[in-house]
C-alpha cells in the first residue's frame, strides 16, 4: 500500500519506488551518442586531411602538419564532422537506411525504453524535449563558467585572470553566443516547447517528426565548435561576429561562423516544426480560440525564427566565405562591412523576442493554473504576442543608432518604443489573471512573479536605450549589459527555471523539494539584482562594455557585481542538485499536481512509451475555472478501433 | 491520391490514420505532410532574400563579365530538362504508376549530379575575380544554387534507391508524398536557378 505524505508546501505525494540505476550503468544506453562523438572526430580529421592533401597537391606544403588547421581545412573538416555526428547519433539507422529500404523497425520505441531513448536520434518529441533541456543546462553551465571568469577578472581594474586582452575578448564573445544560441534560443522552445506543444495540441507527434528529431543534433556540434575555437586562436569580434573585426581572427572565426550557423539552423528547424504543427496538427475541437496561450507564444516566436533566421545565417555564411574562399563581402577595403550589421540585426533583434514571447505566454499559463483563474483578456494577450512579433521586425536599427542618419534614428526610436504597448498587454493580462485569485505560491508561480518583476526593470531601461539622446550617452556601456541581462535572464532564464519546476512532476513522475525550490528562487532573485543592477550605475559612470581593464574608481561596484554573480551562479547548483536528487529519490508526484486543465496534464506520468492511445477531442475552454478537465477534453477511440469493434475491416491492410 | 482514403490502419498505435509501418508512431496523414511541406518550401524563400538584397546592394550597376557563358548556359539547359523530369515524376505519382518511379528518379538524380558538376566547371573556367563585389555575389549565389541542387540530388538518389530496391519497399499511395515533395523542391530549385540567371546575366 502506497504511503501518503505531505510535502513542505502541503501537497499530497506518495512514497515512490526506489530509483533503478542499472540502465544508467550500461554502455549500450549511451552507445549512439558515444558513436556520434567518435564519428564526428573521425569525420573532422578525414575532411580536414582531404582538404589539406588537395591543397598540397595543387599548392605544396605539409598536409600532415598545420595545414589541417587552416581556415579552409577546418571548414571542410567541420562539414564532415557534422555528417559523422548525425549518422553516428542514429540518423543512419533512423532515417537514411529506412528511407532507402522502407524498413522502419529501428523506430520500435517499445523496445527502447528507459534512459537509452535520450541518447539517440529519435522521432519522439518528448525525448527531444529532455535532450534539449539537459543540453541547455549543460550549455548554461559552460557559458556561465565563462561569465564567472569574466567577473573574476573584473574584480580588479587590471588584467587579472586572463593572460591577454585577446583571450578576454574570446571568452566574453564565446560567453555571449553560447548563452544566446545555445541557451536562450532553445531553452523554452526546445525544452518546454517540444514537451508541451504537441501534447497541448492533442497530437502524438509533431509535423515532420524526423526533422524535429534532428533539430537537437545541430546544437551540440555547433556549440562545441564555438567552445573549441580558443584552441585555434579564438575570435575577437564579439558574440555578433562583427566584421571587419572578424578578419583578424583566423581559424577561430571560422569555427565561430560554422558553430553559429549550425545553431541557427537548429532554431530554424524548430520554427518550421512548430509553425507547421500549430497549423496542421491540432486535434479535433481545438479551434484557434481554444489553443492554449503557451502554444500561441511558441507559435509567435516560431514565425520569427522561420522568417528571420536566414537573415542572420546568410551574413554569417558570407563571413565564412570571406574567411575560407576569398570573397570580399565585409572586408575593410572594397567591401561593405556595415552591411553585416544591417543584415545581422534583421534576425537578432526579433531573436530577443524569440526568447521572451514563449516566456510571457508561460507566465500566463502558470499564473492561470496557480491562481485558479482564467487567463485575463486572453485574446488581447494573443494580440500582444503577435503585435510584439510583428513590431520587433522593424527595430533592429536601434542597436546601431550611432551609425545611421538622424531621420532614421527618429523613425526607429518611434518603432522601438511602440513595442512597449503590446508588451503592456501581457502585463495587464498577468495582473488581471492574478487579481482576485487565491494564488498558490508553489515554486513555479514564485519564479514567474520574480521573472515579471525583473523583466519589467529590463523593459524600463530599454526605454532609455531606445531614446536616441540617452542612447548616444549609454551606447556600448555597461548600462546595455545590465539592460539585456535583465530582459533575457529575467524574462527567459527565470521562466525557463519556472518551467523546469512546473513540468518536473510530469516529466519524471516525481516531486522536487519545494523547500529547496523556494530557497533557490530567493537566492537567485536577490543575487541577480545585486549582480546586474550595479551595471546600470557603472554604465552611467562611464564604464564601457567589452573591456578587461577599467579605471580604478569603478572597482567598488564591479566588486559588488562580481561577488553577487558568484552567489547567483551558486544558486543554480541548488536547483541542479534539487532536480537530480528528486529525480532519483523524490516522492511520487500526483499525475496532475497543479490541477491544470490543458491536455499535457491529462496524460499519465511519465508519458513516454505508448503515448495516449485514445484521441483527445476538445469540447470546452481550458481556462474555464468552473469546468473539470473531463468536461473540456473527451477521450475517444480512434476511428479504426471503432470500425474494428463494429466488425468493419480497415481496408487494404 | 485516388485510393488513399480506402486504406486502413496497420499497427496498434494508429489514431485513425494509416500507419506507414507497424513501428512508426506517425499520426500525420499524407495530406498534412503535403501541406506542411508547402510551408517548408515557402519558408525557403527567406534564404534567398538576403542574397537578392546583397546582389543589388553590393554591385547595383554592374554586370557579370569574364565568365564562361557556354558552361553556365549548359547548366541552365540541364536544369530545365530536370524540371521537365520533375513534372513527369509528379505525373507518375499522381496517376499511381509507382513502378515507373524508379527509372524516372534515377534519371533525375543523374541530371542533378550533372547540374552540380557543370556549375563546378563554370567556377573553374570563370575569370571573374572572387574578391570583387560582383564576384563575391556571383560565386556565393551560384554556390547556394549548387548546394540546394546537391541536397535535392541526394534526396532523389535515396528515393530512386528505395523505388527500385531489392527489399521491395518501393512506394505506395501513402508513402509517395515523399517523392512528390522531392519533385516540388526540385522545381523550387529550378526557379531559383532561373532567378540566378535573371539577376546576374539579364539585369
Amino acid at each position: 500500500m502506497a504511503s501518503i505524505l505531505k510535502n513542505w508546501a502541503g501537497l499530497t505525494v506518495e512514497k515512490a519506488p526506489p530509483f533503478d540505476v542499472r540502465p544508467w550503468l550500461r554502455l549500450e544506453t549511451y552507445w549512439p551518442m558515444l558513436r556520434a562523438i567518435m564519428w564526428a572526430w573521425i569525420g573532422f580529421f578525414l575532411g580536414a586531411w582531404i582538404e589539406a592533401v588537395i591543397t598540397w597537391a595543387f599548392d605544396g606544403g605539409n598536409p600532415i602538419g598545420n595545414m589541417i588547421f587552416t581556415p579552409r581545412a577546418m571548414a571542410v573538416g567541420y562539414v564532415f564532422a557534422v555528417v559523422g555526428w548525425f549518422l553516428g547519433g542514429g540518423v543512419l539507422e533512423g532515417w537514411l537506411i529506412p528511407a532507402i529500404t522502407g524498413d522502419e523497425s529501428w523506430h520500435d520505441t517499445s523496445a527502447i525504453d528507459g534512459p537509452a531513448k535520450f541518447f539517440r536520434f529519435s522521432t519522439d518529441y518528448k525525448s527531444s524535449s529532455v535532450r534539449y533541456t539537459v543540453w541547455v543546462m549543460f550549455s548554461f553551465l559552460v557559458a556561465g563558467l565563462f561569465a564567472m571568469m569574466i567577473r573574476v577578472n573584473l574584480l580588479f581594474p587590471r588584467l587579472f585572470l586572463f593572460p591577454s586582452i585577446e583571450s578576454y575578448n574570446t571568452f566574453f564573445s564565446a560567453h555571449g553566443i553560447m548563452m544566446l544560441l545555445g541557451v536562450a534560443a532553445v531553452g523554452l522552445i526546445g525544452g518546454a516547447g517540444y514537451w508541451a506543444v504537441p501534447l497541448m495540441l492533442g497530437s502524438r507527434t509533431t509535423a515532420y517528426p524526423k526533422v524535429a528529431g534532428l533539430s537537437w543534433w545541430f546544437q551540440p556540434i555547433g556549440f562545441m565548435a564555438i567552445l573549441l575555437s580558443p584552441l585555434v586562436g579564438g575570435f575577437q569580434a564579439g558574440w555578433m561576429g562583427f566584421e571587419p573585426l572578424g578578419d583578424w581572427s583566423g581559424s577561430g572565426m571560422v569555427l565561430y561562423n560554422l558553430g553559429a550557423a549550425t545553431m541557427l539552423l537548429s532554431s530554424w528547424v524548430n520554427g518550421l516544426i512548430f509553425v507547421t504543427s500549430f497549423i496542421y496538427m491540432r486535434t479535433k475541437g481545438l479551434s484557434l480560440s481554444r489553443v492554449p496561450i503557451f502554444v500561441w507564444g511558441i507559435f509567435a516566436a516560431s514565425v520569427l525564427l522561420l522568417l528571420f533566421v536566414p537573415y542572420s545565417a546568410v551574413p554569417v555564411l558570407m563571413n565564412l566565405f570571406d574567411e575560407v574562399v576569398g570573397t570580399n563581402f565585409f572586408g575593410p577595403v572594397g567591401a561593405l562591412p556595415m552591411a553585416y550589421q544591417n543584415m545581422f540585426w534583421w534576425l537578432f533583434h526579433p531573436e530577443v523576442y524569440v526568447f521572451v514571447l514563449p516566456a510571457w505566454a508561460l507566465w500566463l499559463e502558470i499564473a492561470s493554473v496557480f491562481s485558479g483563474r482564467p487567463v485575463f483578456a486572453k485574446n488581447w494577450a494573443i494580440a500582444g504576442l503577435i503585435a510584439v512579433a510583428v513590431i520587433s521586425i522593424g527595430v533592429g536599427v536601434h542597436h546601431y543608432f550611432t551609425q545611421v542618419k538622424p531621420a532614421e534614428q527618429a523613425l526607429f526610436m518611434g518603432v522601438t518604443e511602440t513595442v512597449s504597448v503590446p508588451t503592456g498587454f501581457m502585463y495587464l493580462s498577468l495582473i488581471g489573471t492574478l487579481w482576485g485569485g487565491k494564488t498558490r505560491f508553489f515554486t513555479p508561480m514564485l519564479v514567474v512573479l520574480m521573472s515579471a518583476v525583473t523583466f519589467l526593470i529590463g523593459g524600463f531601461t530599454g526605454v532609455f536605450l531606445s531614446d536616441v539622446p540617452a542612447n548616444f550617452m549609454l551606447h556600448n556601456t555597461f548600462f546595455v549589459i545590465g539592460h539585456f541581462h535583465y530582459t533575457i535572464l529575467g524574462g527567459f532564464l527565470f521562466t525557463f527555471i519556472a518551467a523546469l519546476y512546473y513540468y518536473f512532476p510530469k516529466v519524471t513522475g516525481r516531486m522536487y523539494s519545494e523547500f529547496w525550490g523556494h530557497v533557490q528562487a530567493w537566492i537567485m532573485f536577490v543575487a541577480f539584482q545585486f549582480t546586474f543592477f550595479p551595471m546600470f550605475l557603472l554604465g552611467y559612470m562611464g564604464m564601457n562594455r567589452r573591456i578587461a581593464i577599467y579605471l580604478p574608481y569603478l572597482q567598488h561596484l564591479n566588486d559588488v557585481a562580481s561577488i553577487a554573480s558568484f552567489i547567483l551562479g551558486g544558486s543554480f547548483f541548488i536547483a541542479l542538485f534539487n532536480f537530480i536528487y528528486s529525480a532519483m529519490f523524490g516522492p511520487k508526484a500526483p499525475e496532475n499536481p497543479w490541477g491544470a486543465k490543458t491536455i499535457d496534464w491529462q496524460v499519465p506520468s511519465t508519458v513516454y512509451k505508448a503515448e495516449f492511445q485514445r484521441i483527445p477531442v476538445v469540447t470546452g475552454d481550458f481556462y474555464d475555472p468552473d469546468a473539470k478537465p473531463e468536461d473540456i477534453v473527451k477521450w475517444v477511440d480512434p476511428e479504426w478501433v471503432s470500425q474494428q469493434k463494429t466488425g468493419e475491416t480497415g481496408g487494404a491492410h | 491520391m485516388a485510393t488513399e482514403h480506402n486504406l486502413g490502419p496497420i499497427g496498434k498505435l494508429g489514431n485513425g490514420y494509416r500507419q506507414e509501418s507497424p513501428y512508426v508512431i506517425d499520426d500525420a496523414p499524407p495530406r498534412v505532410k503535403r501541406s506542411a511541406f508547402f510551408a517548408i518550401v515557402l519558408a525557403q524563400l527567406m534564404w534567398w532574400m538576403p542574397l537578392l538584397w546583397a546582389r543589388f546592394l553590393y554591385a547595383p550597376y554592374e554586370h557579370v563579365s569574364g565568365v564562361n557563358y557556354f558552361v553556365w548556359s549548359l547548366a541552365g539547359f540541364i536544369a530545365l530538362a530536370s524540371a521537365v523530369q520533375a513534372f513527369r515524376i509528379l505525373g507518375a505519382a499522381r496517376e499511381g504508376r509507382f513502378t515507373a518511379l524508379g527509372s524516372l528518379l534515377k534519371t533525375q538524380a543523374i541530371l542533378g549530379a550533372a547540374v552540380c558538376g557543370v556549375i563546378i566547371g563554370g567556377w573553374a573556367t570563370s575569370g571573374l575575380a572572387i574578391d570583387t563585389p560582383m564576384g563575391s555575389n556571383f560565386y556565393f549565389f551560384s554556390a547556394a544554387v549548387a548546394f540546394f541542387f546537391l541536397l535535392s540530388t541526394l534526396g532523389e538518389a535515396i528515393h530512386a534507391l528505395r523505388a527500385g530496391s531489392r527489399w521491395g519497399a518501393g512506394y505506395d499511395a501513402t508513402s509517395v508524398w515523399r517523392v512528390e515533395n522531392g519533385a516540388y523542391f526540385w522545381l523550387w530549385n529550378c526557379l531559383w536557378m532561373f532567378v540566378f540567371y535573371a539577376i546576374f546575366f539579364w539585369l
